[in-house]
């Protein structure tokens, strides 16, 4: 029997392969679901806790208001339960990128023992220089470059860094950072966009800011176990972490009181000691006045001596003038009666020179008038002598003349010979007189001369008298002008002699008067000294008092001790990874509803298709067990094989790609898969309830006929009238095939359903996996065309200028639509799961309404007032406060006052908040600063030209075009998608698994039926038709439950996915109902054509024989 | 040449290894409006014959003409318009389809063809006018079986096939059946072949062909037409 009875069961199996595998298949799917979404969270915890442990991530993180030192590490270090300590510092600084956008970056110190760094890409630093940098923002093309302190940062972030650079050598994760969160600072735009690991040495610090100690705990990561120890032990820590830094503290308190004291020691010998050489001064200066006054005696008496001199000296020279004086009136009168006497001397010469002329003269006067008169005698003789031819000639003349005989030569000689003796005649007569005068003018001459000789000789003798005299005289005068030069010389000397005097003596008062102002400003700087000394001193006393009352006040050291619990990274992640908990709660409860009627349905049909063998075997003498077994083996062995088969590719795709989904925000490792042998237990359970539980029910039926009954052919089942064909204007327009297919459909309640629900499941899961990728995909259309309208953020380093306004305006009016000017910055927003950061909108412009819609169901959410603020939904769910209630903000470590929520708008990725100026001022307390305009641009503007334009204009430190974060945001998105591939993967699984199986059941079940139609001429086509007009009318009922089950199912789904960068907005979109409808319609067809091939296959002849 | 024209149909069936020859050379010829009705033993190839002259099944070898169309030569499309138009089939078991009421069953082969009887006409002339609202489940052996000629006299088929018509029925209730049988042959000159075992019924035929082991042992005219209610058996 055994063998007979094996082979029976594997060639039942052989023969029904389809049942066996829609048996097997709907199981692991099954099982495949539920196992995968039950070990995905212990999957991911199991992962998280691999990745914290293998990276030592600290157990405390202590934090002291004195920092640490050395030999305090080294103290928390012996401290019993602990395995490591180690000192650590970061500082915040400004980066500006290759594209020139400024970042904030953390740099930490690489810890040795702890925090562990995982290296993507190239290594970890070698030189202080050096740095690895944030795997999840920089890419491997950064390696080898500069991480550069931009000079931006203030002076005090600089002094922190050893080195104005460090040499980027490789990527890095830490499991400081297990998300991509990466906290807020103080600086910059107050988000942290990277971080940055630097050894020790390239940090320039005095003490360690914090220490991470590694406990010894052997619990696990993320459980309470884990949580309770660490709460056990840190009370304990944190006593006795401060005890150690006390001892700094006393130290310190006794190291000031000593250096007070040796102040005030200090202070007071130095007063004494300035006091002291301040007398002396004085005393000096004193001494200084005496020298003065005599100096100034002294020069006194030099002046009158010499104003005495002076005087004597102007006396003589004086007389020396008068001297001089008379001397050259004498010497001029000397000189005008030598003139006189050489005048008189040349009047002399002249006169002698005159008289030897006159005489020479008289004696040529003299023989001339001798020469006359005897020229005269001889004259006088001829004369006398022509007297007698003269009388001739003249009787002749007057003869002639008488006779008037004139006209001849005669007469003219004789009237010649008349004229010229009558002149000459005439002229000896005048001879003779003058002559005569001569002889008297010589004769008076001549006495004259000789007067004259008498008188020169006389004046001679006087002559010769008066130049002795002045000769004499000159001697005198030449004697008194030397005299008078020498007196002159003398003179002269006196007045340098003076003059020296002077010089001396003015010098004396310059001198004089250099010491007085010497003194003077001795005097003052005496006064300013005792001044100073006075004002020294009392700062000095005052320091002292401080010092002292700064002693006095000087705080306890304080060391906090923090858990992973303040790590936002860790904190979120068990929150995080326990979502798909929830979604597994109802899953698989369903498949098994669906996985036992399919087991179901297809035993009934198995034991009916084998009913007459069935009443064999027990007509041969089989017992019931024994045949109830065999489908038992046959339905159990399938559940088996698929639960196995489930298991595994449940267990390993589902972590899978929810891991993938997560790697948006968790990406640290790769995914470690758990195997858990009661969960497979179960399953398998559950499976084998499933299938063999169902098969017995269903069995137990059919075998409790009689044997005799068995073998007979089963009644046909009845045909049936069905509530349709009371509507009969419906009933009447149907075909025979469609009245068919409607009876048929409501022949078999357990086949309807089993399809209606394996239908409307595929169709629920269908969309819900498109309506996640619509709530997800939606978020960022509406978060970016709905909430925040504006399409630039333009952030300058300085607040923004009217001038940068009018340039904006002049060169976009045309493009930009509305424009705000703001102040972003983010802050912390710390509740009970952790801290999230927030992105705070500070404005005074009412425009950045337009930029960024504040709304909620879309009612408008009013400007708050002073002291108010408005929140997102997402930060409101998050806080769980409503309108009216009050929420505290965090900028770095300090706390805001309390703020009034006064509204709560819509908004989808990140946090966003928006209070007023004023409030900002008042309840931040730091200064309003707007640094950022908001722009939201014409649709057929060119983004990227006007950001660039705003880029390169002055103070320009981010400009960022809301297109690419719109891209960068769906493109995190696409994760989902691979979520969203799995449950379409399912649905189809699911829908082909339940459309086989109808399909088989009812063709095997309606073979004769088929035959018959053939045989009547049925073509094909119509032939298939009339087996799938019903599985199609089946999947339409099924979709039209499937659409309110999946409604529910994805409200289900997206309550739970809570992503921390976006939250979903759960809608549907029409077209994904349509697509979804589609779908399930495009996998019924496409079962029906596999079927169909199988209808066409039926052997008409074979098939008609008989009844079997 | 004859209505039915057979030459030399060979049918041989591969189950596995086993070669099944169950026909061998089979010929013969059938005039128009004809009573044929056929015997033999079990096995001897009966049922193969008339499903391949319905178009369910093909042959081997051979040919097969239909009022001068050579029906062997169909490709499936072809047999299937054949089987719609041209042939009418009465199954041993019915074959109803259970789902539909009798009149239903009738009226869904009626709408197939092209020049159909009137259903409700046909189903009176069988004499269940007053059941053509039931269910088969609800008739009886004998009403399954005249729903079935019904169902396929009402297709005015050139060919009426009838593979052991009576085989499940009792000794009236056949009788009833083949007399319908006749009636509707000589009353539209309808061809109709007939599977039987019981030689007795031979006497109604105009023409027996009698198969034995996959061959045509005889073939011959019925000289002594007898009406079926005459014969007893
Ligand atoms: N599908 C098949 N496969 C193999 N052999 C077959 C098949 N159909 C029929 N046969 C064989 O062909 C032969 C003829 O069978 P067929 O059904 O025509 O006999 P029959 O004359 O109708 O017998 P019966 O009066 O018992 O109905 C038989 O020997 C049968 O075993
Ligand atoms: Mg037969």
């Amino acid at each position: 029997m055994k063998r007979a009875f094996r082979k029976n069961i594997f060639r039942t199996i052989k023969k029904s392969l389809g049942r066996y595998m829609a048996i097997f298949a709907i199981i692991a799917l099954g099982v495949g679901f539920f196992s995968g979404l039950k070990s995905s969270k212990p999957a991911m915890m199991k992962t998280g806790q691999e990745y914290v442990r293998e990276q030592n991530l600290y157990d405390y993180r202590l934090i002291s208001t004195w920092g640490f030192d050395e030999d305090e590490v080294e103290a928390i270090k012996a401290l019993s339960g602990v395995q490591a300590a180690e000192g650590a510092v970061s500082e915040d600084f400004i980066y500006i990128n290759e594209e020139g956008v400024e970042n904030c970056l953390k740099a930490l110190s690489i810890t040795e023992d702890v925090n562990f760094l995982t290296v993507e890409a190239g290594r970890l630093p070698e030189e202080a220089n050096e740095c690895v940098v944030d795997a999840a923002l920089f890419s491997e093309s950064i390696i080898g470059q500069e991480i550069v302190i931009a000079s931006q940062n203030a002076q005090e972030t600089r002094d922190s860094f050893a080195y104005e650079s460090y040499t980027v050598t490789g990527l890095a994760r830490s499991p400081l950072y297990l998300n991509m969160e990466r906290g807020t600072t103080t600086i910059g735009s107050g988000r942290i966009t990277a971080f940055v690991f630097i050894p020790l040495e390239g940090f320039s610090y005095e003490y360690y800011e914090e220490v991470y100690v590694d406990a010894d705990i052997t619990e696990e990561a993320f459980t309470d176990a884990y949580e309770e120890m660490i709460e056990a032990r840190a009370d304990s820590l944190e006593e006795e972490s401060t005890a150690i830094v006390e001892v700094r503290y006393q130290q310190e308190i006794a190291d000031a009181q000593e250096e007070i004291a040796q102040g005030q020691e200090d202070l007071d010998s130095e007063e004494a000691d300035a006091r002291q050489e301040l007398a002396d001064a004085k005393a000096e200066l004193e001494d200084g006045q005496q020298q003065l006054a005599d100096g100034q005696q002294e020069l006194a008496d030099g002046e009158q001596t010499l104003a005495e001199k002076k005087q004597e000296l102007e006396n003589g020279e004086q007389e020396l003038l008068e001297g001089e004086e008379a001397l050259t009136q004498a010497e001029s009168d000397f000189a005008a009666g030598e003139a006189e006497l050489e005048a008189a001397e040349a009047a002399f010469a002249q006169e002698e020179a005159n008289l030897t002329q006159a005489e020479a003269q008289y004696q040529q006067g003299l023989a001339d008038y001798e020469a006359g008169l005897l020229r005269y005698q001889t004259g006088k003789d001829q004369l006398e002598a022509n007297r007698e031819g003269y009388k001739q000639a003249k009787a002749a003349m007057e003869q002639m003349e008488e006779a008037g005989n004139t006209d001849n030569s005669d007469y003219t000689t004789a009237k010649t010979v008349v004229e010229t003796f009558e002149a000459n005649e005439a002229e000896l007569a005048a001879a003779k007189t003058q002559l005569d005068g001569t002889k008297a003018v010589l004769d008076s001459s001549f006495a004259q001369l000789t007067e004259g000789r008498q008188q020169l000789e006389a004046s001679r003798t006087l002559l010769a008298q008066s130049r002795q005299e002045l000769e004499s005289n000159r001697a005198v005068l030449a004697e008194n002008r030397a005299q008078l030069n020498a007196s002159r010389a003398q003179i002269e000397e006196g007045k340098s002699q003076l003059a020296d005097a002077e010089a001396e003596l003015a010098d004396a008062r310059q001198e004089i008067a250099d010491s007085e102002q010497e003194l003077s400003d001795g005097w003052t700087e005496y006064e300013d000294g005792l001044a100073e000394l006075d004002t020294k001193i009392a700062d000095a006393r005052e320091e002292l008092n401080n010092a002292r009352q700064e002693l006095a006040d000087l705080e306890t050291p304080e060391v906090y001790v923090l858990d992973r619990s303040t790590n936002v990274g860790y904190a979120s992640y068990e929150g995080d990874v326990s979502i798909v908990e929830a979604v597994a709660k109802i899953f698989p409860a369903f498949f098994f509803l669906i996985a036992a009627l399919v087991c179901s349905t297809t035993m009934t049909r198995m034991v009916d298709d084998e009913r007459t063998q069935i009443g064999t075997l027990r007509a041969l003498g089989y017992t019931k067990s024994a045949i109830l077994t065999k489908y038992m083996i046959y339905s159990g062995s399938a559940a088996v094989f698929g639960a196995c088969v489930g298991y595994v590719l449940g267990t390993r795709l589902f972590p899978l790609a929810i891991w993938t989904a997560y790697g948006m925000l968790y990406g640290f490792s790769d995914i470690i898969l758990v195997d858990d042998f009661l969960l497979f237990l179960f399953s398998l359970l559950v499976s084998l309830l499933c299938s063999v539980g169902t098969t017995f029910l269903s069995c137990r039926m059919e075998l409790s006929h009689a044997p005799a009954q068995l073998i007979r052919p089963k009644a046909p089942a009845a045909g049936k009238r069905i509530l349709l064909e009371r509507i009969t204007f419906i009933w009447k327009r149907l075909k025979f095939l469609h009245k068919v297919s409607a009876r048929n459909v409501f022949r078999y309640k357990k086949r309807m359903f089993m399809m209606i629900l394996g239908i409307a499941g595929c169709m629920a899961l269908v969309m819900a996996g498109f309506g996640i990728n619509d709530s997800i995909s939606n978020i960022v259309n509406d978060q970016y065309d709905n909430i925040l309208v504006y399409d630039i953020s333009a952030t300058y380093s300085q607040a923004v200028t009217e001038d940068a306004l009018q340039e904006i305006e002049e060169q976009f009016g045309q493009e930009i639509t509305h424009q705000a000017v703001l102040m972003e910055t983010s802050v912390d927003a710390p509740y009970d799961g952790g801290v999230k950061t927030v992105t705070l909108m500070v404005s005074e412009d009412e425009s950045i309404r337009e930029c960024v819609n504040f709304q909620l169901n879309g009612e408008t959410v009013d400007v708050p007032e002073t002291g108010e603020i408005l929140i997102d939904k997402r930060l409101a769910e998050i806080y769980g406060v409503e309108i009216g209630d009050e929420i505290v903000l965090r900028t770095g470590e300090v706390e805001t006052e309390p703020l009034t929520v006064a509204g709560i708008f819509e908004n989808y990725t990140y946090y966003y908040a928006y209070v007023t100026a004023e409030t900002y001022e008042q309840y931040f307390g730091e200064p309003f600063e707007p640094r950022t305009i908001y722009m939201a641009l014409s649709e057929d503007a060119d983004h990227y030209q006007v950001a660039s334009y705003l880029s390169d204009m002055d103070n320009a430190s981010n400009i960022s075009v809301i297109e690419d974060m719109r891209v960068r945001v769906s493109n995190t998105m696409e994760s989902m998608n691979y979520i969203v591939a799995l449950i379409i993967l399912c649905a189809a699984a699911l829908a082909f698994i339940v459309l086989f199986n109808l399909g088989n059941i009812n063709i095997s079940e309606r073979i004769r039926e088929i035959a018959t139609l053939k045989v009547l001429g049925f073509y094909p086509r119509e032939a298939g038709a009339y087996v799938f007009r019903e599985s199609m009318v089946l999947s339409i009922m099924g979709i039209v439950v499937g659409i309110p089950l999946g409604i529910l199912l994805h409200r289900f789904v997206m309550l739970q996915i809570k992503i921390d960068m976006v939250s979903p907005d759960i809608k549907i979109l029409p077209l994904s109902y349509l697509y979804s409808v589609l779908l399930v319609l495009a996998f019924t067809v496409c079962v029906d054509l596999i079927m169909r091939r199988k209808i066409n296959r039926i052997n008409m002849a074979e098939s008609l024989k008989s009844i079997e | 040449m004859a209505f039915i024209d057979v030459q030399k149909v060979n049918k041989i069936y591969h189950s596995g290894d086993v070669e099944v020859h169950a026909l061998k050379d089979a010929s013969f010829q059938v005039e128009k409006g004809e009573i044929c009705v056929i015997v033999g033993q079990s096995g001897a190839g009966k049922t193969t014959l008339l499903n391949i002259l319905g178009g369910m099944d093909t042959a081997t070898s051979g040919k097969i003409f239909l009022d001068g169309v050579e029906v062997s030569a169909f490709r499936k499309k072809q047999l299937a318009a054949y089987r719609r138009n041209d042939i009418g089939f009465v199954f041993q078991f019915y074959n109803l389809i259970p789902n539909l009421t009798a009149l239903e069953n009738v009226e869904l082969a009626s709408q197939l063809c092209k020049d159909p009887l009137d259903p409700e006409e046909v189903l009176s002339e069988v004499g269940l006018k007053e059941r053509r609202n039931n269910f088969p489940a609800q008739l009886s052996g004998g009403e399954q079986q005249r729903v079935a000629i019904a169902r396929a006299l009402a297709k005015n088929p050139k060919l009426l096939l009838c593979d052991e018509p009576t085989g499940a029925l009792d000794y009236q209730t056949g009788k009833a059946i083949l007399k319908l049988l006749q009636d509707a042959s000589r009353g539209s000159g309808m061809t109709v072949l007939i599977i039987t075992h019981n030689s007795a019924l031979t006497a109604m035929a105009d023409r027996v062909i009698r198969v034995k082991s996959g061959t045509i042992a005889d073939q011959r005219l019925n000289e002594k037409i007898v009406p079926v209610e005459q014969i007893e058996w």
